[in-house]
């Protein structure tokens, strides 16, 4: 199918073609007819002046030698208008005197007409000459020719006309194909060009051999083009940092479109939200949190159009905890605003906050217990009669064991500040535990065995050395190995060696057959002061700081403690120390 | 056409706020239910009085919600999907405002327990108020989602939950007649299970007409079990 624009500019051609057609036949056929007509008259009229210059009785002899063609008709009419003599009708015919062109003889001498004639029943052209004789019309000579002469020369003309048309509308049409084609081809062109932009597609450039307004257009366009790249270029690239950052980002993004449903979130919001809120995109905030606080908050941004920060708990009991700070952007100063809300998980930061608080509290408390008991015991001392030795020397070793534990209490305190602030120094060294456990082992299996206990030394002599500091270590060992000999009552503790728990780590294993934790505080139990059976603990001597200290210092010298309990069966201290 | 095209978005809009409002209560009644348990299992007396003033808000949503939807069929005349919606929101209203009323009752019987000391570490109430709380939530996620296999699921929970309570009644029966002295926090322990058991058949209810709402059958006062 050829295009709309080659039909519309092919058709124009084809008109004016038929236009020319139509006006030769209209403005040059009646001129055409006329001259013809007109040649034919003037004929006739010399023939007929001729004829009519002879005496008129001698007329009708000289018809014959007038050599008058076959279709002309002679009508010799005296001046009565009788007819005496015509060459196209025998019949006897009426009285002609009355015919136009016969009249205008009369007036003037000569005289034409065209008409249909009855007698020859065709259209006529009359011509009349009047015949005088000494000043005296003597009658008319009347010649009559059929006009179909007139058609004849009229069609003759046409078909010529005709034929040149068609031989000259052959080659226009032609061209006009040609032109329709050259137009319509570089438009074409364009147009598929723009169609496969439109579509999204990058085309190489517009190519257009032409230097004309086509070739131009084309320059045009592959300018636009390319500037276009240009800006395509570095929008995408500031989408692509902004698009990075806003999913590396560790703050959840999330923001609301016009109707104030999800329309997008960062990738730090799913992490925060943890799988727990799926497919929200779409949802309103209500519909897909259906958290009150954040809600109002929302609403209440709305409302002030201030931006507003606010904690929300997700989630149920101690949740997360967010810091959201609703606020909100506009593209360009005609769109509409889009509410935005940043979320910051501060889960960690309560958690920390409580136990500091806690920790205060509990020192607070750890602190005064002791103290409490000293001042009552010496208190009591003083009011005793003097006399009274052995109830002294009993309360005074009372005091004694108070403040005995309130100076641990304070050194381990110290110790914790010191590994908190950072202050307090490593040596690491290469360490052989088997070395060391001799000289550790006999004042704790001597605790062990008053309590009916067997501390049981299982650590292979040729276990690979250890990277830690020596000091710490025993520090370490020491507290773990009490903490098993205390809170044990039947039973053994052992300590022996694990190379394969984990890669690149000896791991000191300490054993015990004690009465186990439960699994739901064994995550707490490097918290301070944090103790699962506190009463027992308490009367243990216990500060409630050992594990954390333990904690603490396998941290900083590169290793880690882990706990594993099974209540009813015993406990098992890992201390997972790096290789020399 | 303008005017009509204005006044179906305008209709749309007041659909939605029915929605959330209706949202906005049942994260009230969530809330308030997983502090009832917190204050149940904790022994605190302070977080129980704070969830029965609480419940004033649970109320005056409650008649909000309900007139709004009866505001809504006077004047739009909904039909179809809208209309079950609106249904829906009305029954699912209705349930929410009772369970925190229940809440509340809970709460009274919680501050009269902690006058006296503890009967009993709680094993199977825990597991129920969890369940029931489970069920009110999923049911409202089911409402977000329209979500017919959530709203199934809730409605065959509700047996799980009688079976508890029939559980804690025999328990507790075995403790008072064993200790005549326990009877007075037995019997405030069986009522609070009652309470919860009461709570998730709210619950179904609400999981039946949203399966109302989403087909537009009707499955009140059927088992879950019936369902294909």
């Amino acid at each position: 199918m050829r295009s709309r624009l080659f039909l519309k500019i092919f058709a124009s051609y084809l008109f004016l073609v038929a236009l020319v057609l139509g006006v030769l036949e209209f403005v040059m056929t009646p001129a055409i007819r006329e001259t013809i007509t007109e040649g034919i008259k003037d004929k006739l009229v010399a023939q007929g002046r001729l004829l009519a210059a002879l005496p008129f009785a001698e007329i009708p002899a000289h018809v014959e030698r007038a050599a008058l063609s076959k279709e002309t008709r002679l009508t010799l009419i005296d001046a009565t208008g009788r007819v005496l003599l015509d060459t196209g009708s025998r019949e006897a015919m009426e009285n002609h005197l009355n015919r136009p062109e016969v009249q205008e003889a009369r007036l003037k001498g000569v005289g034409t007409a065209s008409r249909y004639s009855r007698t020859m029943r065709e259209d006529m052209l009359y011509v009349a000459v009047t015949a005088t004789e000494g000043g005296a019309v003597r009658g008319y000579v009347r010649l009559a020719k059929p006009l179909t002469a007139v058609r004849e020369a009229v069609e003759h003309l046409y078909g010529s006309i005709y034929l040149t048309l068609f031989v000259v509308s052959l080659p226009a049409v032609l061209l006009a194909f040609l032109f329709a084609r050259n137009i319509t081809g570089p438009v074409r062109r364009l147009a598929d060009f723009t169609r496969r932009l439109r579509d999204g597609e990058r085309p190489a450039s517009l190519m257009m051999d032409s230097q004309d307004e086509f070739g131009q257009l084309a320059a045009n366009i592959n300018a636009i083009l390319e500037e276009l790249d240009a800006r395509w270029q570095a929008a995408a690239e500031e989408r692509a940092r902004l698009a990075a950052a806003f999913d590396a980002m560790e703050e959840g993004v999330l923001e609301l479109d016009a109707l104030d449903r999800i329309a997008r979130l960062n990738r730090g919001l799913k992490t925060i939200l943890k799988g727990r809120y799926a497919d929200i995109v779409g949802k309103t905030p209500m519909e897909a949190f259906r958290n009150t606080t954040l809600q109002d908050a929302i609403e209440e941004f709305r409302r002030t159009k201030i931006p507003l920060r606010r904690e929300i708990t997700f989630g149920v009991g101690n949740g997360t905890v967010l810091d959201v700070h609703i606020t909100s952007y506009r593209a360009s100063p005609d769109s509409e605003e889009k509410v935005m809300m940043v979320f910051h998980d501060v889960t960690r930061l309560k958690t920390l906050e409580r136990i500091r608080a806690d920790f205060i509290a509990n020192v607070t408390h750890e602190l005064r217990t002791p103290l409490t008991a000293v001042l009552g015991y010496l208190e009591t001392i003083r009011s005793s009669p003097p006399g009274e030795v052995d109830l002294r020397d009993r309360f005074l070793r009372v005091v004694e064991d108070h403040a005995r534990r309130l100076s641990r209490l304070v050194d381990d305190l110290l110790i914790l500040v010191n590994l908190d602030t950072g202050d307090f120094p490593i040596h690491p060294e290469a360490v052989a535990v088997s070395e060391i456990l001799p000289d550790l082992l006999p004042p704790l299996a001597q605790r062990a065995a008053e309590k009916g206990l067997a501390l049981e030394n299982a650590f292979p002599p040729d276990t690979p050395p250890i990277r830690a500091d020596r000091d710490r270590l025993v520090q370490v060992l020491l507290n773990c190995l009490d903490n098993a000999v205390k809170f044990t009552s039947e039973g053994r503790i052992t300590i022996r060696a694990l190379t394969d728990r984990r890669e690149g780590f000896v791991t000191v294993r300490i054993e015990d057959t004690g009465p186990g934790i439960p699994a739901a505080d064994l995550p707490r139990l490097g918290e301070r002061f944090y103790r699962v059976d506190k009463a027992r603990s308490r009367e243990l001597g216990g500060t409630g700081l050992g594990l954390s200290i333990v904690k603490h210092l396998m941290r900083v010298q590169g290793g880690e403690m882990e706990i594993e309990s099974t209540p009813g069966a015993g406990t098992a201290v890992n201390l997972h120390f790096p290789k020399a | 056409m303008e005017e009509r095209r204005h006044t179906s978005r305008a209709y749309e809009r007041e659909l939605q706020e029915v929605k959330e409002n209706l949202l906005y209560l049942g994260a009230l009644t969530e809330k308030a239910i997983s502090r009832g348990i917190q204050a149940l299992l904790e022994r605190n007396s302070e977080l129980a009085r704070e969830i029965i003033e609480g419940d004033g808000a649970i109320d005056r949503l409650d008649r909000e919600i309900e007139e709004r939807c009866i505001r809504l069929l006077a004047l739009r005349q909904p039909a179809a999907r809208d209309l079950r919606f609106i249904t829906t929101a009305i029954k699912i209203n209705g349930h929410l405002e009772r369970i925190g009323d229940m809440v509340v009752k809970i709460c009274e019987k919680v501050l009269l327990l902690n006058e006296e000391p503890q009967l009993k570490p709680y094993i199977d109430l825990p597991r129920m108020a969890e369940i029931a709380r489970g069920m009110v939530k999923e049911s409202l996620d089911a409402l977000v989602g329209e979500d017919l296999a959530l709203a199934n699921k809730v409605r065959g929970d509700d047996e799980i939950v009688d079976r508890l309570n029939e559980q804690i009644f025999r328990e507790l029966l075995t403790f008072m007649m064993e200790d005549p002295r326990t009877i007075h926090r037995a019997l405030l322990i069986m009522q609070i299970s009652k309470t919860l058991e009461r709570i998730s058949d709210h619950a179904k209810g609400m999981a039946d007409m949203i399966v109302y709402m989403i087909t537009g059958r009707n499955v009140r006062h059927e088992t879950a079990d019936t369902e294909t």
